[in-house]
Parts: C-alpha cells; structure tokens; sequence
C-alpha cells in the first residue's frame, strides 16, 4: 500500500535519512522503532510531505505522491498525528474533530465519523465542549488520533503516540490502534516503547541514524532480543 | 453633561474605527506571525480610492466601499503572493523588513501620483450633515455612517472567524500552521486569505473614514501607529480585544484630545501601550 523507497532527507547539511526503504501492506500495523534522533520523525515528515526529500519517493497506492504537499497528502488517504499531540489547545474538542474532518465537507460522513471516532474513544464523547488544551496528555493523545481519523484516512501514521501518557492510558491508545487496524485501515507506527508496539504490530523495522538496520515480522523482532538491546538500548525489564 | 455625551460619542465612533483598522492587524498578525507595518498605507490607499471615485464619477463613499473593500482584499492577497509568501522561512528581521519598505514605497507612490495636498471628499448625500441626539449633542452624518459601517463590518468578520468552517480552518492555522497542514488545510491559501481579509478590514476602514478625514499620503501612518497601540492592548491575535481596546484607545484620545492641548493626547495612547507592556503584556484578551 505504502512504499518508500531509497529516500534521503536533509536538514540543511546534516543528514537524517541515508536512504530509507520500506513497505506498508494494506491492513497491516507496521512500526518503525529507532531510539531518540533515529529519523523516526523525519520518515514520517516526509512521507506526509512536510519535509522535502532530496532524493527518493513515496507510493501510496501506486501514485508517487513525494512531496505534493501535505494537504494533498491528507485527501489521497494518510492521516497523520503528529509527536507530541499537536492538537489545537484553544479550541473545543468538536473544533478539533471538524478540523481533522476539513478535507471532507459532506456532513453525513462527518456525523458518521464523529460516532466512529466515538465509540473508539467514548471519553471525547463526554468532553466534547470542552477546550482542548485543558485535556489530561492521555486524552489529548486520543484526541489527536480521533483528529486523524475524521479524514477517514486508507493509512494512518502516528508518531510515538504513547509518548509522555500515564501507563493505563498508554494500554488503551494501543488497543485502538488494533481495532484501527481490524476496522480495515493500515497503520504505520513510530515508537520507543518497544514491547508494547511489538505487541500489537504485524511487521517492524528498526531504524538507527537514518538507516533501516533490521527488519522482520513482529514476532522474529520480539524473539531476537539480542538484536533489540544492541540497537535499541532498550530499559530492562 | 451635553458635553461629556458628545465627547463619548465622537469617541466611540473614532474607536470602532481603531478597531477594524486593528483586526485587520490583528488576523493577519495571528495567522502568519508577521505585523504588517504596511497597514496604515492600505488604508490610505482605501482613501485614495474613494477620492478618485468620488471625483471622477460623483460615487458617494458610502457606495465606495465594496469597492474599497474587494479592491483591498486584492491588494492584499496580492502582497502576499508577490511578496510575503516568497520569505516566509526568512528571518523575523527581513519580513519586518518587507512590510516596512511597502510601506515607504506606497507613501511615496502616493505623494508621487498623488501630492501632498490634504484632500477631502465634499460628498453632498452626507457632507456636513448632522444629526442631533440630544439637546446640544450632535453627530455628523458621515461619522455616524462610519461608526455603525465599523460596528457592522467587525461583527461580520467577529463572525467569520468564529463561526464558518473557513474561520475554523484560520483559527487553526493561526494555533498550529503544520498541525493544520497535516489536516488536509492548504495553508498557504489560508496564509493568502489573511492578508486578503486583513486587507478588507482596513479597505472598509479607509472607505468610512474617507466621508470626512482629510486624505493625504501620511494619513495611514496616523491612524496605523493608534492600531498598533490598540493591538498591544487588545491581546496579540485577539479579534475581541483588538474590538473592546479600539473603543478604549478612541475614547481616550478624544476625551483627554478636548481637555488637553491637542498635542498630548497622543502622549496618553502611548502611556496607555507603555502601561500594557509593563503591566500585562499580553493584552487584555491575549493569549498567554
Ligand atoms: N528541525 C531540525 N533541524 C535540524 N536537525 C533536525 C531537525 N529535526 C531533527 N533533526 C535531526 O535529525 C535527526 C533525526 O531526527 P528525528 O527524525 O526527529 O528523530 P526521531 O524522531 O527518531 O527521534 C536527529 O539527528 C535530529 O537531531
Ligand atoms: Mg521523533
């Protein structure tokens, strides 16, 4: 469904990705693992066409859409939660979701979304007045995944969104990450929390200073624990 | 008593002026970060227009003004597309810049094309007409247009902003522009449509304000410097405080302009903006 290929990004000099290649298949969650300043972030960026690649290119769909523009990006099917929640801290809850709906202006398939989003997280259900920022991290976070899915995206891409969220909640953003995926969407994950991102995905690549350095199924990835403590200096357990 | 009515009303229709001048600041300012120093010279441009439109074809100002309107909105997208939009990853300092040189290029277009001569719009539908309020309070008729035109247009906008999904989508640019690109917006047209909607604000302006301040290349540079005073009281990027610190700073000067030698009433905006800077900085209604 997504494949990346050889892509090379830069911040003005400095490299951050040498060359990345990976692939997507449909109705699968595929998580990209890499401790801090992997490139985890600029992988994403650029497939969502926020950054510019120097040199490579992305399919969705057979269609290349490298750097089309990220709000091209969103219509084609790829929605995407950006580190670090980015939700709009001003506004309401329901705000946020008509935003995350801008691409699609039939109100039909707004409401509809709306009672999806819903019954993924029904605790937005409950705060819908209320202004966002004055959501707990945990809640924001599933703010900013129910943003991405009012698009109705093919794909959707979330960037370590168990980042900085009480541990309780953090079980429930994984668990509907899975039934994302058994509501027949595909999912490209970005994490550092290893075991649980593991748990719950079909296939991982392991990056580390901008190279894809391992790849495998998430089983083969869970079994080689070598592997994961020499790349990703992983917390014991 | 007659004479503190009269003052609070020329006040107030002065000050809903500063504050459409100000919004249309202010949106700009909210959406893209940059304060266009060039402001003042839109509406002076504004001004311009209904003269020559009042002299060429007699169109009375009133009529002008969805002229001045749409002709500002273009003004202003076009500044952005020719302009702004090309430094938008450049340093603070070259944006301040670039809005900073239009303005010197279009007071100097102005007194080029146009003189320094102080010009006025003797527009015989409204023209030196009053209406009386009370025993011995009067207000002229083209002020009067121009407060309810002023009070009218920022209600619209107010309600732009707040309430159509096209608001929604400025708002949320103006919070978090990559946020907002990741949501399918295309802010650069989002970016375009808030210097063409700034640019409205201040065309409206320049229009009912053109029924009876003179009109001379400087006059944006007047009224501009005020909508800066009235932003920074306002709240950076707050429609509502930019609206409500307006009629403040209008009042204020009026008040203290008929009480104190004419020179010193800019003295006081200027101690009500030093006041803010120490006290609040961020304004009545800003965001923190
Ligand atoms: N805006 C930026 N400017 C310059 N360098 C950056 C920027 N963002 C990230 N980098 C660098 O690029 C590399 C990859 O960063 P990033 O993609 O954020 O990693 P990750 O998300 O895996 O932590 C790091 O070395 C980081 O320092
Ligand atoms: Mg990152």
């Amino acid at each position: 469904m997504l494949r990346v290929n050889n892509l090379v990004v830069f911040y003005g000099e400095s490299p951050a990705l040498h060359g990345v290649t990976l692939n997507v298949a449909q109705r699968q969650i595929v998580v990209a693992l890499g401790s801090n300043g992997a490139g985890k972030t600029t992988l994403l960026k650029t497939i969502a066409s926020l950054l510019k690649a120097q040199s490579g290119s992305v399919l969705f769909r057979d269609q290349d859409i490298t750097g089309i523009g990220a709000h091209r990006v969103v219509s084609r099917g790829i929605a995407m939660t950006p580190e670090g929640k980015h939700i709009f801290g001003r506004m309401s809850v329901l705000e946020n979701l008509l935003i995350g709906a801008v691409t699609r202006r039939d109100p039909l398939y707004r409401e509809e979304r709306l009672d999806y989003v819903f019954s993924l997280f029904p605790r937005l259900k409950e705060r819908l007045k209320q202004i966002a920022g004055t959501l707990s991290g945990g809640e924001q976070q599933m703010l900013a995944i129910a943003r991405a899915l009012m698009s109705g995206p093919k794909l959707l891409m979330l960037d370590e969104p168990s980042q900085g969220i009480a541990p309780l909640l953090v079980e429930k953003i994984f668990e509907a990450i899975v039934s994302v995926r058994d509501a027949g969407m595909t999912v490209l994950l970005v994490e550092q929390h290893v075991d649980e991102a593991l748990a719950c995905a079909d296939y991982g690549y392991i990056l580390q200073t901008g190279r894809i350095i391992a790849r495998g199924s998430a089983k083969e990835l869970r079994d080689g624990s070598d592997m994961k403590k020499m790349y990703l200096g992983i917390r014991p357990e | 008593m007659e004479e503190i009515l009269q003052i609070l009303l020329s006040g107030l229709v002065l000050g809903l002026i500063f504050s459409l001048v100000a919004v249309g600041l202010n949106i700009i300012f909210g959406v893209m970060d940059i304060v266009n120093f060039a402001h003042g010279e839109f509406l002076m441009v504004s001004m311009y227009i209904c003269y020559w439109l009042f002299v060429w074809f007699g169109l009375s100002p009133l009529f002008s003004l969805p002229i001045c309107i749409a002709a500002l909105f273009l003004l202003g997208v076009g500044v952005y597309k020719l302009l702004i939009g090309r430094i938008l990853s450049a340093p603070m300092l070259t944006q301040i810049f670039a809005t900073f040189g239009l303005m010197l290029f279009l007071q100097n277009l102005a007194l080029f094309l146009w003189s320094s001569d102080y010009r006025t719009i003797q527009d015989p539908l409204i023209f030196g007409k009053k209406i009386t309020v009370l025993d011995g309070v009067f207000l002229g008729v083209p002020q009067l247009a121009a407060g309810a035109g002023a009070l009218v247009i920022t209600g619209l906008v107010f309600l732009l902003i707040n309430k159509t999904e096209l608001g929604r989508a400025l708002r949320a640019t103006a919070e978090d522009k990559e946020a907002a690109a990741l949501m399918g917006i295309n802010t650069d047209r989002i970016f375009a449509l808030s210097w063409g909607i700034g640019g409205a604000c201040v065309g409206a302006a320049g229009a009912l304000l053109a029924g009876f301040y003179p009109i001379f290349p400087y006059v944006g540079a007047v009224f501009c410097t005020t909508a800066f005073v009235v932003v920074v009281l306002g709240g950076f990027g707050s429609i509502a405080g930019a609206f409500f610190a307006g009629i403040i700073i209008g009042l204020v000067q009026i008040g203290f302009g008929s009480y104190f030698p004419a020179a010193y009433k800019m003295a006081f905006v200027y101690g009500i903006y030093l006041l803010t800077v120490f006290v609040r900085p961020r304004g009545l209604l800003g965001k923190s």
